[in-house]
């Protein structure tokens, strides 16, 4: 297998390893071109648990629009924490401000019974729309993302994935 | 030549071969390789791939916020530039595989398949005349389970091109020159199954040198 | 084809590509069915109390309790490519200073109604009974733990005097005698593929706007008498997240 590059021309084995640089750095570039059109830095999500249940399961995918800063009640919203870096998806039941003034947005997950002020950070009683919310769901596609819950699952899926990929690219010549 | 064995349903694999066999036979007839098409194409790739990396190093250390901006001319500017390698690519290289010159006389060759069909079309263009078509089926060096015979190759390529056969006079077999003839050779196709280059190594080598020594 | 590598990849290249398909033209095609939604809302009582209206609230503030009437018919919502339509009604009021700042709005209640081809879930509206005798049945079991009335389809709400789910509070921690508040019917249907969409009260192509489902009213001034607890009793929805919200 690998002595066929040993034979190869040092121009043809550049050409061979941009052939690979190539995959990655399109996937990358795809990324973040739909990061920039969403203005969003995570323009797809994952659904990683079963709080907007039966909505949504684990192992959906989201699609984030953020260009809309006047969120409404009802509309569901992906954000972080702050000081966590842990994605969370649930629906707007409040909201006071906006306009002028900074928007203020409390969230609950469908399934859960209380709605999320013991989520948020200490001393923060409501999301400030502009600084802690990543998107709001626009588009939703079914089970295809559970294999990103397996590779955050099992590491080692995740190397292993990225080395079969390596090998077929280098070494097929098409 | 490696004595690499390929597997010989995959059409790919037996044009890829014999692209480097053809490569390293004019080589080593002292054909100087002329590099400008692929150098470009390695720089345009090259190049889109930094802008690439310095995004994602960029994003990494600063975070999406701060580099927002400079993210966008990046995607841009990687799109423009993967564009021109792809023009580079179906444009201007066009399944090229050699280009060089010898003694000042250039010689450009390119080489397709078509899907499912298990033959080798070649041209070439020469610096004084109009270019070439040729093709052979891979079974002319090839054998059966996969292993490329250098000699009928070589036969092969010097008997149909002029301006390799006048370098290589060992392997430009007479009697197909003769039939060649004219210097403007249009287009020229080998009878199916080229009589001495069966796909039996040894034996093929011996008969095609036989042949020249005789004629020669 | 040279190998069952090839074969397999060229296999599931081309699954992918058709499923890819199939969803996006079930996600387009949602564009010509044809909704016709209705519906009717009305106040039955809005009172203001003092206290601490949720278990984490550390202050006493005001809160309302706000119960109302719906008579609902969303069953054209549900089309081939709906999976739930979340249903809700909030009650939104003008800002201290309207001409710069948007309404509030508080969800008040809210229901999951599920389509019939749905998976069961736990987490699923179930429309009140009239009828308090025993099922004799099954059938009559099952029908009673639907969310729409028996013998109707998913979609139709016919509630009178409902009790609210959430009682609402004011950042301010103020909301008595608030004026030109608007009690809202809307909804966000669920596909099994595609975009999310809410309620439109304008038409769209063959999607009816919404005619109703709106009801003005006014947050009255602070119970000076002590409220009674029945009075002040929410309903209680069917999450099974309690506690610690996950």
């Amino acid at each position: 297998m690998f002595s066929s590059l040993g034979n190869l021309q040092p121009r043809q084995l550049a050409a061979q390893v941009l052939n690979f640089a190539l995959v990655l750095s399109t996937a990358f570039m795809l990324w973040k071109g739909l990061s920039v059109f969403t203005n969003s830095s995570s323009p797809i999500v994952v659904v990683l648990s079963g709080s907007m249940e039966p909505a949504f399961q684990r192992g959906d995918l989201l699609f984030l629009w953020n260009r809309g800063q006047e969120t409404q009640v009802g509309e569901i919203v992906v954000y972080n924490v702050r000081g966590k870096d842990i994605p969370i998806v649930h629906r707007v039941i409040r909201r006071f401000g906006g306009g002028s003034a900074p928007l203020q947005l409390l969230t609950k997950g469908d399934n859960n019974a209380a709605d999320d002020t013991e989520l948020y950070a200490r001393g923060q009683s409501y999301l400030d729309r502009s600084k802690d919310v990543i998107g709001s769901v626009v588009g939703y596609v079914p089970f295809v993302g559970y294999v990103t819950i397996l590779l955050s699952e099992y590491p080692w899926l995740k190397t292993a994935m990225l080395v079969f990929m390596a090998l077929t690219v280098v070494l097929q010549r098409e | 030549m490696a004595d690499t064995k390929i597997s010989t349903q995959s059409l790919a694999d037996l044009k890829n071969t014999t692209d480097d066999a053809l490569g390293n036979y004019l080589r080593g007839l002292d054909f100087k390789q002329d590099n400008t098409k692929i150098d470009v194409r390695l720089a345009i790739g090259y190049a889109s791939v930094l802008i690439a990396a310095a995004t994602f190093a960029a994003d990494y250390k600063l975070g999406w916020e701060v580099t927002k901006t400079w993210t966008a001319v990046a995607v841009v500017a990687y799109a423009l530039l993967n564009g021109a390698f792809t023009y580079w690519m179906w444009a201007v290289e066009k399944g090229c595989v050699f280009d060089g010159a010898r003694e000042g006389k250039k010689i450009s060759i390119s080489t397709k398949t078509k899907k499912y069909d298990p033959t080798y079309y070649l041209t070439i263009s020469l610096a004084d005349s109009d270019s070439i078509d040729i093709k052979s089926p891979f079974t002319t060096w090839f054998t059966s389970d996969g292993y490329f015979v250098a000699q009928p190759f070589q036969q092969w390529l010097a008997s149909s091109i002029e301006a390799i056969g006048d370098v290589d006079g060992k392997n430009a077999l007479r009697d197909q020159r003769d039939d060649l003839a004219a210097p403007t050779a249009g287009v020229a196709v080998l009878p199916e199954g080229n009589g001495t280059a069966e796909a039996s190594g040894v034996d093929s080598k011996a008969k095609g040198s036989k042949r020249s020594k005789r004629k020669g | 084809m040279h190998n069952t590598l090839t074969r397999v990849q060229n296999v599931f290249g081309f699954f992918t590509s058709v499923a890819f398909a199939v969803a996006a033209a079930i996600a387009i095609s949602v564009v010509l069915s044809s909704q016709t939604p209705s519906a009717s809302l009305q106040l039955r009582n809005v009172q203001v109390v003092k206290g601490r209206p949720h278990y984490y609230s550390t202050k006493r503030e005001e809160y309302a309790h706000i119960t109302f009437s719906l008579d609902a018919d969303l069953s054209t919502l549900f089309n081939w490519n709906t999976k739930q339509v979340f249903a809700y009604i909030t009650a939104s009021y003008p800002s201290d200073s309207p001409a710069s700042i948007p309404e509030s709005e508080a969800v008040v209640w809210d229901a999951v109604i599920p389509a019939k081809n749905a998976p069961e879930h736990h987490n699923t509206y179930i429309h009140p009974t009239k009828s308090t005798a025993r099922p004799k049945t099954k059938k009559e079991r099952l029908s009673l733990n639907k969310a729409y009335p028996p013998g109707k389809e998913p979609g139709i709400l016919k509630l009178d005097k409902q009790k609210p789910k959430y009682q609402i509070t004011d950042v301010s921690g103020k909301i008595a005698e608030r004026n030109n508040a608007t009690l809202t019917l809307h909804w966000n249907v669920q596909p099994w593929v595609g975009a999310l969409v809410w309620d439109n009260r304008r038409t769209v192509g063959r999607w009816q706007g919404l005619k109703g489902g709106e009801a003005a009213f006014e947050f009255p001034p602070l119970k000076a008498t002590e409220a009674k607890k029945e009075d002040l009793k929410t309903a209680t929805g069917k999450e099974k997240n309690r506690g610690s919200p996950a």
